[in-house]
């Protein structure tokens, strides 16, 4: 089975589009749900991921295995056409694309942290069922380890334990993902 | 709480320390026994950044329904109109000239005779693309019939096949297929070495479609055809098969 490395590289010279197909097959379905967010309306998001598609079969030369994994480099030509999209829809004011973000903050920024935010979420739900809970009762909740301990009736030096190989594992994840 | 602890029983105190989830105690055992630590202090450190992703990371809402099996057929037909017209385009060729002969036409009747022989061969070059195997091909389409596989025992289906720029027009007409709107199918054009896919599509509730469908290889590149079901792990079962040549 091939890599997306070798994906991004037979989409060069394939001519069957069977390359395109699997890529397409593996990350237009997260990324659809990145530019949803992003873009807050599904006919936008939809022509974003062709948009993404069609600018990495077009580009495919420019990418370099050593620099970045193929998701990352798929995010990546997603930020700038969500920066396009977003530049069009700004000098066309009757047809807005997503509520303004805060008003002086630089376009990139918000769309990486959007992208950003979306990929962390995705990461957390690569974790097992009993390492996300750990995080979302100690991050999101704000409970401390005893805390958690009586809510999950387990002992508290499990709950310890649990919480750091949860993290560690979100660390490994995200760096799977390209994010260091 | 002590405060001299091993890196033993340190190290699954991190995960709560970085997400400020320790009792206070707990929290100044950690850090007293940092500074004098520099392996503790490196988990540490690439724990430390996770907070802030986490911050970022709520929150996300799901697409209510995932994206159509159309965008995909949409993108590979529009990569099959541009990587055909990308395709350099060969110069052309220097023509022999054959040496002249120097026979001259001087009989009407030889042009009779020739021309009645022209249409011989091309009454011969019709007969032999009908050849009785459920084939035909006409000046624009080839017309196959497709052959029912035990899933779909019922099932009738033919397929009309048209050049199109950069690959193949597939017109399916298929009926007696197992009722259900949900089935997605999939067309497969190949050979023997290898197979690409010419879309997916769904039947109505009597089990009927009519689509149009494209693929990327070209008439002469594959000699069979294949409609087929995926299940949830990727293991494809025919439907319909049919052969080209």
């Amino acid at each position: 089975m091939a890599t997306d490395a070798q994906l991004i590289e037979r989409l060069r010279t394939d001519a069957t589009g069977e390359a395109l197909r699997e890529l397409y097959r593996s990350y237009s379905g997260e990324l659809f749900g990145f530019a949803l967010n992003a873009l807050g309306e599904r006919g936008a998001a939809e022509e974003l991921v062709q948009e993404v598609f069609t600018r990495a079969w077009r580009h495919a030369e420019r990418y370099d295995p050593n620099r970045a994994s193929v998701r990352t480099w798929l995010y990546q030509i997603a930020r700038h056409a969500i920066i396009d999209q977003r530049r069009r829809a700004a000098v066309r004011p009757g047809l807005p694309l997503h509520e303004p973000s805060a008003a002086n903050e630089p376009l990139g920024e918000s769309v990486e942290q959007a992208m950003l935010g979306w990929q962390v979420a995705m990461a957390l739900e690569r974790l097992s069922p009993d390492h996300r809970q750990m995080i979302r009762l100690a991050h999101v909740q704000g409970l401390t380890m005893r805390e958690i301990a009586e809510h999950t009736e387990l002992p508290v030096g499990t709950v310890k334990s649990r919480t750091w190989y949860a993290l560690r594992a979100l660390r490994l994840v995200l760096e799977e993902m390209g994010i260091r | 709480m002590d405060a001299h602890l091993t890196c033993a029983e340190l190290r699954p105190m991190l995960g709560g320390y970085v997400l400020e989830a320790l009792e206070p105690d707990e929290t100044e055992a950690v850090r007293a026994h940092l500074p004098d630590c520099p392996g503790c202090a490196a988990e540490l450190a690439s724990l430390a950044e996770l907070p802030r992703l986490l911050d970022l990371a709520a929150p996300v809402a799901h697409p209510d329904e995932p994206l159509s099996p159309s965008f995909e057929e949409a993108l590979l037909d529009r990569f099959a109109r541009e990587s055909e017209s990308a395709r350099p385009v060969p110069p052309p060729k220097r023509r022999r000239r054959l040496p002249k002969l120097g026979i001259a036409w001087t009989r009407p009747r030889v042009a009779v005779v020739s021309a009645v022989l022209a249409a011989a061969l091309a009454v011969g070059a019709m007969s032999a693309l009908d050849g009785g195997d459920g084939q035909m091909r006409t000046s624009k389409n080839y017309i196959v019939a497709l052959q029912p596989a035990p899933a779909a025992p019922d099932a009738k289906a033919r397929i009309a096949l048209y050049r199109v720029k950069g690959g193949t027009g597939v017109k399916l007409w298929a009926s007696g297929l197992p009722p259900g709107s949900k089935q997605v199918y999939e067309m497969l054009c190949g050979n023997a070495h290898w197979t690409t896919s010419a879309g997916t599509f769904r039947a109505d509730a009597q089990g009927k479609v009519v689509v149009r469908l494209t693929t990327a290889a070209r008439v002469g590149e594959y000699d069979r055809v294949r409609v087929v079901t995926k299940d949830r792990n990727g293991t494809t079962t025919d439907v319909l098969t049919g052969r080209l040549f």
